[in-house]
């Protein structure tokens, strides 16, 4: 796993969490939405594994007009962690129930490859319990909000210049 | 001949499986550096970081299957926009390999852009597609520049 500075804690800061759904990705839940005990959102984000496969992830508030900025695509998924609530980020190892070496960190001083590509916005079509978050969190989407999701799903759909061919020429050999 | 899965897939009153028919088909998937590796061909809901509560569509039994290299390598680099080392739990390399009638069922191709040229195909007991994959290409991890 990458280095990660940040204050060590003496214990996880985020109890009695209410696990609500997972929102992304279909593949693998990289992005979970709990509620804390103050019935606000949290979101827990799987970051890296190590090579014994212990998860590492990054734990946050969020406010619900963030979220729902987010859901109809007008903060990126990097800025919503950047917003973080009180810019508390804490970095947590093993599972959520259980959470090990509980660190603050700055989101400054966030390793890049932990944070979503600028140019990452929520895409419904990637949302796996979205619904059941929606309701859980009362947000409501006007039909309207979604035409700002089409222009960042464009984008979502072009390969990443870091692996193409270009750049990478043996990556591909 | 009887799904692998078949204890879980039955549970489902709704499930993708009746939009899918046995065929002959080239497939390509995210695997680990050794064709063996026990993660490889294990549907996702198998895994422990899925509740029961969230295991809610059939599909999550099924594995998830590229017509074409290209495309999976697609599908890996959106996921990686968002998270960059998700291949350390998808796969590092892909494996290519011919489904026949024989080893299960498939759906058609996703045709959406996102996911394009996915399929999702549900194994018979017999199938042990480690035999019958090899790899193709290593993907991840790729090197700085």
């Amino acid at each position: 796993m990458k280095n990660l500075t940040g204050i060590k804690l003496k214990s996880f800061p985020f109890s009695n969490l209410e696990r609500i759904g997972i929102l992304l990705y279909p593949e693998y839940p990289t992005t979970v939405l709990y509620k804390t005990e103050q019935r606000s959102p949290l979101v827990i984000e799987w970051v890296d594994c190590s090579e014994q496969n212990i998860d590492r992830f990054l734990a946050y508030e969020c406010s619900t007009t963030n979220l729902l900025q987010f859901f109809n695509g007008s903060l990126s998924h990097k800025n919503l962690i950047r917003s973080a609530t009180k810019n508390l980020i804490v970095s947590f190892e093993g599972e959520v129930s259980s959470p090990v070496n509980p660190r603050i960190v700055h989101f400054e001083d966030l390793p890049i490859d932990y944070l979503p590509h600028e140019d990452v916005f929520f895409n419904k079509r990637e949302a796996v319990e979205y619904d059941k978050i929606l309701r859980s969190f009362n947000l409501q989407i006007e039909a309207d909000d979604y035409k700002i999701n089409d222009a960042h799903q464009a984008l979502l759909a072009e390969p990443s210049p870091i692996y193409s061919k270009r750049k990478d020429p043996d990556l591909l050999s | 001949m009887e799904l692998k899965h078949k204890y879980f897939i039955e549970k489902f009153h709704k499930c993708e499986i009746v939009n899918c028919t046995t065929r002959n088909r080239e497939a390509f998937r995210w695997v680990f550096q050794l064709i063996n590796d026990e993660r490889n061909f294990i549907p996702r809901y198998l895994h422990s970081c899925y509740n029961e509560a969230e295991k809610n569509d059939c599909v999550g039994y099924a594995l998830s299957m590229f017509d074409s290299e290209e495309q999976a390598i697609a599908r890996l680099n959106i996921l990686s926009k968002g998270r960059k080392d998700l291949y350390k739990k998808l796969g590092t390399h892909i494996a290519k390999g011919t489904l026949t009638i024989n080893d299960g069922l498939s759906n058609n191709s996703s045709i959406d852009s996102g996911t394009s040229g996915h399929f999702s195909f549900f194994e018979y007991t017999s199938t042990d597609l480690s035999k019958r994959f090899t790899i193709s290409k290593q993907i991840m991890p790729y090197s700085k520049n």
